[in-house]
Parts: C-alpha cells; structure tokens; sequence
C-alpha cells in the first residue's frame, strides 16, 4: 500500500492534523487512514442469511422489506431500528470467500486467513491484532475485551487475546469479597514468593514470564475503574430496555452492546459482542424473526447511543458473520424451510470510525447467489479494517515457527468506503 | 508402512527394557537431560496424569513415606478415577463437546459419559469402543454411544466423516470435501466414498420424551455435495447424488457390510493405532511425538518416527490395551525427568513439559484438596457394569457440589480461558470468584478440623499436602512461623491455589 506509507509519513509530520482537514478534499479517500480509535466488533456467529437481513430479493427472502432512512435502499423488515440509522451505515452486499464450513470460514474472516498447517502458523484475529498495535486506553483496563467470544491471539501473545467477560456476573471477579479487601496486600506478598521459589527451583521459562505478567494485569483491574466500565446497572432502565436487556428474557446480546458502549467510553479500544443464533438450515421462516429483533434492538440502539454521545466517528462498528446462506427461494429440508451455508455471496456492514455513510457497496444477483457488482474478499475486507485502524500492511510480524509474515498478503483497502 | 510391520517393529524393539529412552537418547545428541523428578513432584504428576486429580492427603502421605514408582503407576491404572479421566479424554477425542443439541433439546452427555466409563473399567479394547462408537444404534438411553453419530450427524455427514479422520487416524480429511486434499492423495472422490459408509443411518426423535437415536435405513440416502459452483447462474443448488462406499484408496467399493467393515477398515490402517498412541504420549508429555496431533500425512513429520512405530506395534500387541501403553510411557525416564528445562528443545523430550491444568483437572483437584473427609470412591464392579456406571456419574457430580461448587461443565470458562495458561480474566475469576472463595475457606475448615483448633505448622503442611502432594519447603517454614490464625491460613491457601505450581503440572 504505498498509499498508505505516504500518508503514515505525513501524520508524523508536526501541523498534520491542521493539514489534514484541510487537504482532506485532495487525498480522498486517505484522509479516513487511522480514524478509528476504538472498535466494535458484532459478530454473527453461524452465518446470517444475507436475503432475510441486508440484501432482500423479491421471491426470494422469506420475510418482506422495507425502507430505511437511505432513499433506495431496502432492508428485512425486522429490522427497523437499524432502517432508521441506515444512513450512518456501509452495507457491503458483495462479500464473497471460498469457505463454507463454520470453523475454516469463521477462522478466514476473523483472521483474513485460512488455518495453516498447525498451531504455530494460525494468524491473530483481528481483536487480538488491535490489542498489539493500539497503545491501552488505561492501565486499568484491558485493550480487547470479548463479550462470549474472543478471537485468539496466535503469534501476537497471550495478552493480546480477548479480555473475556461473563455477562451474567462481570464484577464479582474485579474485587475480593468484602471480608478478604484487607488481606489482598499480603495475599499477593505469598503469591510472589510461591511463585518465586517454583521459578527457581524449575528455572524461568515464557510460561512462567506469562504467569506473572498475567498476575500484574490482574493486580492492576482490581482498582475502582475498571470495576466502574464494567457496571452496566449504572445504566438507567430506559437505555437498557432499548438495548432490549429488560423484561422476562433480556438479550444477552443487547447487553453486551450496552456494555461495549460504556467499556468504549471508558478507555477499553476493542469488545466483540457475540449473536449466536444465526445457522438456520431448518425453521428459518420462523427462527429469523426473533435472532433479527434482539439485533435490531442491540444493534440498532448501539449506533443511535455511539451517534449521539459523539463517538461513532471514532469508533468503527462491524457487523460480519463467516459466510451467508444459499440463495433463492429457501428450500425445504425434512419439510423444514432453511437455507445451507453460501460463501459465494453475502453481506457485512460498517459503520463510524471514518467509514462512508449511508452507502450501499456492491450487488448481487436476482436471487442474491452470486456478486455481479465489486466483489470483496476477506482479505480485501482486512486490509480495509486496517487502513481505519491506521496499520501499516507492509509491516512484517514473525510466526511462532519463526517466518516472517505480512497479516495481509493479497488484499487491497475498499476506496469505496472510505471516500 | 503396514500394521504387520508395526508389529514386527515392536517385537525387534520392545525385547529390552528402556526402549522408550533408547529412542529418546539416541536423539539428544550431546544434550544432558535433565535428572530425574523427587518424589512428591512424580506422585503428584502422575496422579494428574493418569487420575485426572492430585492424590488425597491420605494417599500422598502414604507414597511420600514409601515410595514405589511402578506400583503407584500399577494402582492408578486400577482405579476408579482413571476409568472417569480416560473417558473424559474420549469423550472429548470423539464427540469434542460434551452436551449434544438434537432438535430444540440439549442432552449433557452424561450417559454417554457412563457408557465411556464402564469400557474403560472393564478393560474393553480401544478397537472395539471405536468400533462399537462407529456402529452405534439404537436410543440414546440404551445405546448412549449413538452419542458420536448424532453429535456429527446434525451438522452434516461432511462434518462426521473429517472428525472420523481427525480423531481416529489423526488426519485432515476435511480439505478434500470441496476440492483435492493438498498435501495427501485423498481426492474428493476417496472422502466421499467414506462419508458414504454412513448413508444408510438416521438419526430420529422420540415422539414423547424427544430423546434422539441413530436406526439404520434400507434405501442409501444421496448426498449433497457442498459444491460452491452453481452449473449456472440462478440455477438451484445441485442435486443429491448416490455414492458407493469405498475406503481410501481400495480398489473398489465396499462389500456391503457398511459401518462393520468402515470400523474394520479403520483399524486396520496404521494411522489408527499411531493417533491413539500419539495422542496418549501428547496427554502425558505435553506434546505429541507428532505434531500437529491431527497431522499425520502432512507436511511435518514426527519427531521419533521409530518410537512412534514401536508404540504402536506395542499398542497392538497388547490387544490395543490404553493401560498398556500408559503404563509404559509413565515408566519411562523420559516422563519421570524434572521440568528444569535450560533452554532445551521440547520436542527432544530431554525434560517435563510444564502444563496448566484442564478444568477438569482444576476442579476435581481444588474439590479434593478442600473437603474435610475423603469422599468414598465409588466402587465399580464390573458384573453390573451399568448401574455403577450411573452411580459413578452421581458420586462425580455428589463430590463437585460438596462445598458448594458447580459441576465442572458448568464453570465458567474464564477459570482458565480459551487460551490455557496466562490469562487475566483467569487469573481475577481464580482470585477472586465467590465460587472458588468458598471453597478455600472449606479447605480451611479441613485443615482445621485435622489437626485442631490450634493453629501452627502442622496446618499450613496440610495444605502443601493437600494441594502440592509435597510437605512444607524450608522457606515456606519461614514464612509462616508464628502464624496462629486461621485468616494466615487463608491468606497461605489463596496463595498456594493461585500459584504457578497449583495450576500446572509439573
């Protein structure tokens, strides 16, 4: 990208930030290089339909459209919070890989690579990538924080893997219980000096290193900060209902979405939010409804909140799941109407951290099988995460077998999103 | 190389003891390995090793005052908790997961479980819990080995026949379903005339309690292959076709004889007794002698091709014995080295791998360590295999709920994250979780009640014990002298649960 070294030269320079709003006009689409400070990852584990979500085709989704806030564009109508800020978003509908089996595919997009051979050649998922190259947003917190599922940190090294919360009780792992606060200074004085007496009877190794590492970050979330950013009850009832987080059966989703909102405004720079509800190969007609209105909700409510607390321009939210589902009208299976796993065409959207809006990149065919209009690859669609994170895609990282490797090898950033 | 000459290897090999750490020296070229590990470091090792737990207090006192490597190794292998750990790891080898979803309902396994347990108890060979697992039928509650089928079958043949691969040979089959393998001559064609083996099962629900099972069908059903090319565009998918079962590389299609002759196909191949083995080495050493575990035929070769090949001819000879093989890899000088590593090379095998401990192993362990008596251990008979089995499963989940745990699928997956090892949401739910504080004033209240009210040395080497299978070190004597109160105690247990030495093996 030599694009990109150019503009990461000028950044360096003293005025840039003055010169950059003003040349803005003359580098297009570079002006949008590193805008994103912080992300928010959804991620629709199982493989959403692109036709019964982003990309409807007459006589071929199984639910009806309707329209949104961008003139044209048309989205399933269980979703009409997100058709109220479809002007905020990029809606990619020419995503196209060749992985449609869950675990290869989920690794791909995750990743912008395939598995590799074993264990030591596997690639960082983009999370855990953010974690390494982002400086923390405070001491206190984790940089990537994962909400039921967290992308692995391969090569990068074990801290830079998801922070991972349990939604149903996040704090009480953040303080002692009441009775012991006071014994934690010497608690922690044992624990050292265990640790130090088994270092030097088996001689320090990375494993150990990392323990202790491990200990130190530990140490340093027990404070009242990070106790803070991860109380969501401080949250008043109204927002959390939007979230839909409220009544007999809260979204677990919605509330990971509030809670990624408030870890954001607090310093955390990355939080994947998990919806796991997507691989409908039966009952689609009538599982859609329900996954479609804990997203709208969560979703939906997230990039109103980010909009209105003025940190979407700063904050890149995606939505991506590993592939989509196989178009036309959906099949019966068993008597069951469901549709398979589809890699040739699907949708993922973006939206802040310096992504256009309001735009809709891409076409598919009539019955929503096949890219007819700019295809995207995964590793187009990484290189293009970077370029809003400001990553340099030259930059070579080593392997734990100790190859040098570039995270992106073949794709080029998507100019349309960013211009 | 053919599962004869596997056998003729073991046979020229195995005359001699020591064979194992022939191969493994004759490797170290130059390079000292470590010395030997000290007592309390080989009985908690192996505890964890072939127990799935660290010993009782009971247990590491008797060893420590007269210790007995080989027949330590001889009454773990007889034990209860073995035949639970080892299903535990097939368990886990075949069904990966341990609850199944079958239509709206979640199954958590347990029968399967059971049914795991009984055949390691009862000392069934691995062949023929592969092969009773391969042509499992029937329901779930009298057949609960129809576990595997239906926990692969409902994503797809596809996915049952790369995890049939994977798991039993150590092979990737799975790149061959949508185009030709890569790296090893299985075409698309050899996959799916595997798969095909399978085409006369189904799986079904009971119309009243929804419990699933697996019947087998006259007519073969078609598959569907996940082709990702549409013949044209707009065109539907493509249709079913009908595929003759055929294993890889025979000449011709199978006899007829279907899932029967796949599980004899299976075990006749080398990769089969080759995975188990490298697996089995990989669960005590820390890693396989060849890596990837599911690489076999792949680019990167095993480390000690020899040793590999003896192990598995061994393996066979003794009528594909689990215990038979464990036995010899803990009595190895390679297993029983120290974990002093110097910078050595792990795949040379010249020292111990440090490893954290499973959640099962964290629970199991921390559960024992904390209560006030010895739960009893369930006594297995194998004349009425089948209830016992189910008593087993019980007393397993009897012992997790004393001190107020949860049972060890339900802990939360922070305890040890994703990632094994160093992980901070780990470290602070192991600090402190409420779950975890309990129990550890539950061991203080052992502790306490063993040897009195009054609290001095005695106490804290109770908890080394209990915890470390060691007796207090001369600094840990330091640091707690003149300390009588049982919040010193607590301090001293919270220390030790959080240290390095608890959470791995060593």
């Amino acid at each position: 990208m030599s694009c990109t070294c150019t503009r990461r030269s000028f950044l360096g320079m003293s005025a840039g930030a003055v010169f950059a709003s003003r040349l803005a006009p003359l580098f297009g689409q570079e002006s949008r290089f590193g805008r994103a400070k912080n992300c928010i990852f959804l991620y629709m584990s199982g493989g959403p339909s692109h036709l019964e979500t982003w990309d409807h085709k007459e006589g071929s989704s199984c639910v009806k459209a309707i329209d949104t806030a961008v003139r044209g564009v048309r989205i399933s109508e269980h979703l009409p919070r997100l058709a109220k800020v479809t002007d905020r978003l990029s809606i990619v509908r020419s995503m196209t890989s060749t992985e449609a089996d869950h675990a290869p595919a989920a690794t791909l997009m995750l990743t912008g690579n395939g598995g590799g051979a074993s264990a030591a050649q596997a690639f960082p998922a983009f999370g855990a990538v953010c974690s390494k190259e982002w400086s923390p947003g405070s001491a206190a917190l984790p940089t990537y924080v994962g909400v039921g599922s967290g992308g692995g940190p391969a090569f990068l090294g074990n801290e830079h893997g998801a922070f991972m919360v349990d939604l149903s009780d996040p704090l009480s792992i953040l303080r002692p219980r009441e009775e012991d606060q006071p014994r934690l200074t010497t608690r922690l004085g044992l624990l050292k000096a265990a640790d130090d007496d088994f270092v030097r009877r088996t001689n320090p190794t990375t494993v150990t290193d990392d323990e202790r590492k491990a200990v130190h970050r530990a140490v340093e979330m027990m404070g009242p900060k990070a106790y803070k950013a991860f109380d969501v009850s401080q949250e008043n009832e109204r927002v959390r209902a939007a979230y839909g987080d409220a009544g007999d059966t809260p979204s677990a989703f919605g509330r990971g979405c509030l809670l990624a909102r408030r870890l954001v405004e607090h310093g955390v720079r990355f939080v994947e939010v998990i919806l796991d509800k997507w691989d409908m190969h039966y009952d689609i007609d009538q599982l859609i409804g329900p996954a479609s209105e804990e997203l709208d909700a969560g979703m939906g409510t997230l990039i109103q909140e980010l909009t209105d607390r003025r940190l979407l321009d700063e904050t890149l939210v995606v939505w991506m799941g590993e592939f989509g589902r196989t178009p036309g009208p959906p099949p019966r299976f068993q008597g069951k109407l469901g549709r398979d796993h589809w890699a040739k065409a699907f949708s993922l959207v973006l939206a802040g951290g310096g992504v256009a809006r309001g735009r809709v990149i891409g076409a598919t065919d009539a019955i929503g099988a096949h890219v007819t209009d700019r295809p995207v690859t995964p590793q187009d669609f990484h290189a293009s995460l970077y370029h809003a994170f400001g990553f340099d895609l030259n930059k070579k990282y080593m392997t734990l077998d100790g190859r040098p490797v570039k995270l992106i090898e073949k794709g080029s950033v998507v100019k349309e999103l960013f211009a | 190389m053919r599962v004869a000459a596997l056998l003729a290897a073991a046979l020229a090999g195995t005359a001699n003891d020591g064979w194992i750490d022939r191969h493994i020296e004759f490797r170290l070229e130059g390079v000292t390995p470590s010395p030997l590990c000290d007592e309390p470091e080989f009985l908690r090792r192996v505890s964890l090793d072939l127990a799935g737990v660290v010993p009782t207090m009971s247990e590491a006192r008797a060893y420590l005052a007269r210790p007995d490597r080989r027949k330590l190794v001889d009454r773990l292998l007889e034990s209860d908790e073995f035949s639970a750990r080892w299903a535990r790891f097939l368990l886990e080898l075949t069904a990966e997961s341990r609850a199944i979803s079958f239509g709206n309902q979640d199954f958590n396994g347990h029968a399967y479980y059971g049914w795991l347990v009984r055949q390691i108890h009862e000392r069934r060979p691995y062949d023929r819990i592969v092969r009773d697992i391969i042509g499992a039928k029937g329901g779930y509650e009298e057949a609960p080995e129809v576990q595997f089928l239906i926990r692969w079958r409902v994503i797809g043949l596809g996915d049952l026949t790369s995890h049939l691969g994977k798991a039993i040979l150590g092979t990737r089959l799975r790149c061959a379903q949508c185009h030709d393998h890569p790296y090893q001559r299985i075409s698309q064609e050899d996959f799916w005339g595997v798969a095909a083996f399978f085409t006369r099962t189904r799986e079904y629900a009971n119309t009243d309690d929804g419990l699933p099972g697996i019947t087998e069908v006259k007519q073969p059903f078609k598959i569907r292959l996940p082709s990702q090319e549409l013949p044209k565009e707009g065109a539907p998918p493509p249709e079913p076709v009908a595929i003759e079962p055929r294993w890889l590389g025979a000449s011709g299609p199978a006899s007829g004889a279907g899932r029967a002759e796949l599980a004899k196909s299976l075990a006749a191949d080398p990769l089969f007794a080759k995975n188990i083995v490298n697996r089995l080495w990989a669960e005590l050493m820390g890693r396989g002698l060849q890596e990837p575990l599911d690489g076999f035929g792949g680019k990167t070769k095993p480390s000690h091709p020899r040793l590999l090949d003896e192990l598995a001819g061994h393996f066979i000879q003794s009528g594909y014995d689990l215990r038979a093989t464990l036995r010899l890899i803990a009595m190895s000088k390679a297993y029983q080295r120290s974990c002093r590593s110097d910078g050595m090379e792990p795949a040379l095998f010249a020292h111990a791998a440090l490893r954290p401990l499973s959640v099962d192993q964290l629970y199991l362990s921390l559960n024992r360590a904390t209560v006030v008596q010895e739960p009893s251990a369930p006594r297995l008979d194998a004349g009425s295999g089948k209830a016992n089995a189910k008593e087993m499963m019980m007393a397993d989940r009897n012992a997790a709920s004393s001190a107020d745990a949860l049972y060890a699928d339900r802990w939360p997956r922070q305890l040890l994250g994703d990632v094994p090892g160093a992980s901070t949401a780990g470290r602070l739910a192991m600090f402190n979780r409420r779950e975890i504080q309990k129990l550890i004033d539950a061991g203080v209240h052992a502790a306490l009640k063993a040897m009195g009210p009054n609290v001095g040395e005695d106490h804290f080497e109770y908890i080394t014990l209990a915890l470390l299978s060691r007796p207090l070190s001369k600094s840990e004597r330091k640091r707690v002298e003149g300390k009588k109160d049982t919040a010193d105690l607590r301090d001293f247990f919270w220390a030790a649960v959080n240290s390095i030495e608890f959470r791995y093996n060593h």
